[in-house]
């Protein structure tokens, strides 16, 4: 049994996919491209695939994360080759490493994700806007949830914001809480953001996962120095 | 510019954006101005259900192999994005290059059931064509059908330009070199076009002929207006299928679809000659693919898409001659890469639920079967060659094999049908559950839930059965009634078809011309999605043909007479009129007709008519036997 941790990123026109069909999408391209992936014991053995963070519809993203664990041993660099030529426009696989035995699965590390979004509004002054929105000493948005929509706070979960003003508008480049236990969604932090500062709060934002950020000890780091 | 809207705005707005991306894996992008002819396969319902279905793949593969042509697929979007694009002013538009539909040279409609017509006409006015064949301009792309319901496509010849009646693979290319050639020959108009056209074999020109009508709704006389057009237009079909054509590299699709796998077709055509049953007639003969070839194609298909499970396709996949030998063969070569081999349909014996027990390690789901009628007698009418003893044979197999959820699928509104049929289907329903009990007393797992569903049976033209009425929805919904009052057992849940949408698929069945009118006065009043619960307004319809002036029931309703033209005469399946006449006496008579593959030939005259014959391979008779 080998562990691959592969990277890549996702762009157009997949970035509409659901995580569901990002499992199966990698699940028919191993297949295609024989993979010698393991499969998970008992009456209905499935491939040993472990994603970090699902990636909402409509998100494109420069740092995605699989781990894939093979039957038998493979080069990192090989099967980056022969699984890349199985891949859909769009999704381009950017390197895998080897993953030693010990090292924690992605979702039990990844602890926060790092998100650009470009909204096409006209800002200015934006660096005391944020300043101002990040002054309070809570933020509480409505989710739509399973069982209807929910009060959420999300103050604590934004670990940093910034901003610029770009062609299209306006970026807002944000760390934000992304775990087992509750995420931040970019479009929530831009919502509550534009509501503060009075501008309207409509479609057309362009969000991109930028990275996501592991636990090792005191440090947050790329899942990929983790070993 | 269209993909970059999409993109950028559209598709962030509507449920699974995924269906409107067309980069799925296999898909074929081939540059716009790179062929002469470019042509759109048009399924009119949404993207999980079109790219369920075979044919676009086949149809999809044959001409995108072609240099000098391309297809491109276009789908029916569904109402959240249909709205976005009426409110942007967005086209329907192809998925692979996001090209206006209406700038194709053809638009190729598959007619799979009658209840997908509204949707047609949605979609042409999305695409901006004229909904009107006579209304198109030279500009405007060819309209044209093809499948089953296209041997009977009278409701529909307002909007469609051709139909191309029989095997689409066998058509097509002919179709798309002829339409090559005269757009090289400095394109002729539509009416000269149309008139090349209808000199391919298959091809028929609506427009090239005339209907006259009888008082009381009965066809008076089909007239051929154009001397170069044939009397009739007779299918199309392959006589084999060994040497047809296959798509190696079928679309896979990012969202899960209906038959989210691989699709082996293992046979077309079907031996059993159930009297109901049109894809029985017009599918004819039987042409079976041999085992080599079909372990030959799955290894390609299995490395082309990924699919972790491949279906043994056809009409009746446990009448397939090798069917054993090829499952057993599919097993021990794809078990280990954990590639699954399932059966869509299992015939009602013993020998079907052992074959799928071979190939369901785990129990999941249930099994269905498909008595079709309570009764032996009823059973005998409509030529199911099914008996009691059969049907307890397969279910006791099943029990024992571990499964507790069963499904039996029956027909009620049948010809001759009695209240003692129904009564029928109750005991049957009620001995399985039995059965079962007794079977799986002290086995593991919960106990045994049967499932009884009804539909309404629907006379279908080119069936022995196309001269019969459908059933008054009164009796229908009052037979439902009582099935429910006498299925009421806690391990028994009873469901039925809803009477109305039947009643209208009765109607467009064996319509006529004049529904052209109905058609459009029902989607101007919103009619799209027939087939979905959700989007069906029967009221709708109801207003649509008393706007027209026409009764639905005088279609759905009316038993025709031998003697009288049918709509669809001048459509030639192969299979004789006379042959279908006789077929309808037996049933009356209660008397089976043999399966041309292990008894002696029914003489329905397709195989002399078009000049084929059964593809049988080899063993047929012994795995007949065991069934």
């Amino acid at each position: 049994m080998q562990r691959l941790r592969v990277e890549y990123s996702r762009g157009e026109p997949v970035q509409y996919l659901s995580h569901l069909d990002m499992i199966r999408l990698f699940e028919r391209a191993i297949q295609r491209a024989e993979i010698p992936i393991a499969y998970s014991e008992g009456f209905n053995p499935h491939p040993k695939l472990a994603f970090g963070p699902p990636l909402a519809v409509g998100l494109l993203s420069d740092q995605e994360f699989l781990d894939i664990t093979l039957g038998q041993t493979m080069d990192p660099e090989q099967l980056c080759r022969q699984l890349g030529r199985q891949m859909p426009g769009g999704i381009v696989l950017k390197g895998a490493a080897a993953v030693p035995d010990g090292v924690p699965a992605l979702m039990a590390v990844i602890e926060r994700a790092t998100y650009h979004v470009r909204v096409p509004v006209a800002g200015e002054r934006l660096d005391a806007q944020i300043r101002s929105f990040l002054e309070q000493t809570e933020i509480r948005v409505r989710r739509e949830g399973k069982k209807g929509p929910e009060d959420r706070e999300i103050r604590s979960g934004i670990h940093k914001l910034t901003g610029g003003v770009v062609p299209e508008g306006i970026e807002l480049r944000m760390e934000v809480r992304n775990d087992n236990d509750g995420s931040v969604r970019p479009d929530e932090v831009v919502g509550a953001f534009l509501t503060f500062v009075g501008m309207p709060v409509g479609g057309g934002a362009t969000v991109r996962r930028t990275g996501l950020l592991a636990r090792r000890g005191n440090e947050l780091v790329s899942p990929l120095e983790l070993f | 510019m269209l993909r970059q809207l999409l993109q950028e705005q559209v598709l962030r707005r509507v449920t699974k954006p995924a269906r409107y991306l067309g980069t799925e894996w296999n898909s074929v992008h081939k540059p716009w101005e790179s062929v002469k002819v470019r042509m759109a396969f048009a399924f009119p319902d949404i993207y999980e259900v079109g790219m369920s279905h075979l044919g676009l793949q086949i149809l999809y593969g044959l001409v995108n192999d072609q240099e000098d042509f391309l297809m491109e697929r276009v789908f029916a979007p569904w109402v959240d994005m249909e709205e976005e694009m009426r409110t942007r002013g967005i086209p329907l538009f192809s998925l692979e290059s996001g090209v206006p539909a209406g700038d194709f040279d053809i638009i190729g409609f598959t007619l799979q059931y009658e209840m997908s017509y509204t949707n047609i006409l949605n979609m042409l006015d999305l695409g901006g064509i004229p909904l009107l064949a006579a209304e198109r301009r030279e500009q405007d792309p060819l309209v044209i059908g093809g499948g089953p319901c296209a041997f009977n496509p009278e409701p529909l010849t307002d909007f469609f330009d051709l139909f191309v009646i029989g095997e689409g693979e066998e058509v097509i290319l002919e179709l798309l070199a002829a339409v090559a050639k005269a757009k090289e020959g400095g394109r002729p108009d539509r009416r000269q076009l149309l008139h090349m056209l209808a000199q391919i074999p298959g091809v028929y020109v609506p427009s090239f002929y005339k209907m006259s009508y009888l008082p009381g709704g009965a066809v008076a006389g089909i007239e051929k207006t154009e001397a170069d057009a044939p009397d009739r237009i007779r299918r199309r079909v392959m006589g084999d299928l060994e040497t047809s054509y296959f798509p190696e590299r079928p679309i896979v699709p990012f969202i899960e679809i209906i038959h989210d796998r691989i699709m082996l077709e293992v046979a077309r055509g079907c031996t059993r000659g159930c009297r109901f049953c049109q894809a029985g007639v017009i599918y004819r003969p039987v042409r079976e693919r041999s085992p080599e070839q079909l372990r030959s194609q799955a290894e390609q298909l299995v490395k082309s898409t990924g699919h972790s499970e491949i279906s043994l396709t056809s009409l009746s996949t446990a009448d397939y001659s090798e069917v054993e030998k090829l499952t057993r063969s599919l097993l021990d070569r794809f078990g280990p890469d954990r590639i699954n081999v399932s059966l869509p349909s299992l015939r009602v014996d013993a020998f079907s639920v052992d074959l799928a027990r071979e190939l369901q390690r785990v129990r999941k789901g249930g099994l269905t079967f498909a008595p079709e009628a309570g009764t032996q007698r009823l059973r005998d009418v409509i030529n199911k060659g099914v008996t009691e003893a059969d049907l307890m044979a397969a279910v006791t197999a099943a029990f024992e094999a571990g499964w507790s959820n069963l499904k039996l699928y029956f027909m009620i509104g049948l010809p001759t049908e009695t209240y003692e049929d129904l009564d029928g289907i109750a005991h049957l329903a009620r001995e399985v559950a039995n059965l079962g009990t007794r079977i799986r007393r002290g086995k593991a797992g919960r106990g045994v839930n049967i499932t009884v569903s009804t539909s309404s049976f629907v006379p279908k033209p080119w069936t022995p059965f196309q001269w019969e009425g459908f059933e008054p929805m009164d009796s229908l919904r009052e037979k439902q009634r009582f099935l429910q009052s006498r299925l009421r057992d806690k391990r028994i849940s009873y469901n039925w078809h809803e009477a109305e949408l039947s009643f209208l698929e009765a109607a467009m069945a064996r319509g006529d011309r004049r529904l052209g009118p109905v058609l459009r006065a029902a989607w101007s009043k919103g009619c799209k999605f027939d087939g979905w619960a959700e989007h069906f307004r029967f009221s709708k319809w109801a207003e649509a043909f008393a706007e027209v002036g026409l009764n639905p029931g005088d279609y759905a309703y009316r038993r025709l007479e031998y003697d009288e033209r049918l709509p669809w005469d001048h459509i030639d399946t192969g299979v004789n009129k006379s042959f279908l006449r006789n077929e309808h006496q037996r049933a009356l008579e209660g008397v089976r007709t043999g399966d041309c593959r292990v008894e002696r030939c029914p003489g329905c005259g397709v195989c002399s008519n078009l000049g084929v014959e059964p593809v049988v391979v080899h063993g047929g008779s012994d795995a007949a036997a065991q069934g």
